[in-house]
């Protein structure tokens, strides 16, 4: 009778784990594309492979979220809040998104802040 | 050790880093500036003499501002950047004008372990130290030359103190304009910002 390696089931079993869910970057290529283009700076082309990825799963809060900061980074803000709140939307409960989202809002709330603080009646601009 | 057991350990080792790692990345983006004119809808800008508030000796404050506004600004904007307003048509064209003035004086202390002082009143380690300060301000509007309509007003200040008492002018303006340009041009342009995010990557 032969005998099993020991290993195998142990091997096996990481291998399951590891496809399961537990990589770094699982889930849609088109997320982890997007991914790996805005860590190149190429945010448009990261744009194309979010809007893709909530396209094919409308329920990845990840394609959203991740939607969102390349539309505040591109300076597209009215685009980045309709996605943070579709993020928010499909996953509430979720700390990276709320955060985000945070900071988007307190970022546009300091970029409509007068640039120039020495006297009361600093800049009165009109768009 | 049996087999199994010695293989379990590299294995749970693998499952547990790839299940530890986070499912997000924080990265650092630079946010674009909004700025608060609509400075792209316009092709040209005239910088106008500034008026002074006061004289100041040796120096033509309101074109020295104006002079160096134009050159920094035609830097930062596309497109061109003159002293004369524009004949016939002015359409398209920002207009920037406004007062400017500097004000100078000596500051004095009594300061201890700076000055060495000989004197009847025995003040060993002390003695008066004299700074000369300068305070440049700026009020600009810039406005359509088209309507005259004002479509950005403001008004900034900024001061700077020597050591030497006997500064001049015109060492005060080369470090005070760059800064009334710190604060200025955000004003006109805008200023993109730093932040992080969290991207997800599942």
């Amino acid at each position: 009778m032969t005998r099993k390696s020991p290993f195998v089931p142990v091997l096996v079993l990481a291998a399951a784990a590891w496809l399961g869910g537990c990589r770094p970057t699982a889930g849609p290529a088109d997320l982890r594309l997007g991914v790996e283009a805005s860590r190149d700076g190429r945010w448009d082309e990261a744009v194309d492979r979010w809007t893709k990825a909530a396209a094919s799963d409308p329920s990845s809060a990840a394609a959203h979220n991740n939607l969102a900061i390349a539309f505040e980074r591109l300076g597209r803000f009215e685009e980045a809040r309709a996605e943070y709140e579709a993020a928010l939307r499909l996953a509430p409960g979720n700390a990276q998104i709320r955060e985000n989202f945070r900071r988007f809002k307190e970022a546009r709330e300091a970029a409509s802040r007068p640039a120039v603080p020495d006297r009361s009646d600093g800049p009165r601009g009109r768009r | 050790m049996r087999p199994l057991q010695a293989g379990l350990a590299p294995a749970l080792t693998v499952i547990l880093a790839a299940c530890a790692s986070a499912p997000y990345r924080q990265v650092a983006i630079e946010i674009p500036a909004v700025p608060p004119v609509a400075v792209e809808r316009y092709h040209e800008i005239v910088v106008e003499d500034f008026q002074e508030t006061g004289a100041v000796a040796d120096v033509s404050l309101g074109r020295r501002m104006a002079e160096y506004l134009e050159a920094e600004l035609r830097r930062e904007f596309k497109g061109p950047v003159s002293r004369r307003r524009p004949s016939g048509k002015p359409a398209e064209c920002l207009v920037l004008s406004g007062t400017v003035g500097l004000s100078q004086w000596a500051q004095k202390a009594l300061l201890e372990a700076e000055i060495p002082a000989d004197g009847p009143f025995g003040l060993e380690n002390r003695g008066l130290a004299e700074r000369k300060r300068f305070a440049l301000t700026l009020e600009y509007r810039l406005s359509d030359a088209a309507t005259g309509e004002v479509v950005l007003a403001g008004a900034l200040k900024e001061s700077r103190t020597y050591g030497d008492a006997q500064q001049s002018v015109e060492f005060a303006l080369f470090d005070l304009l760059p800064l009334v340009k710190s604060k200025l041009f955000p004003a006109l342009f805008g200023r993109a910002a730093a932040g992080e995010r969290y991207l997800l990557l599942r």
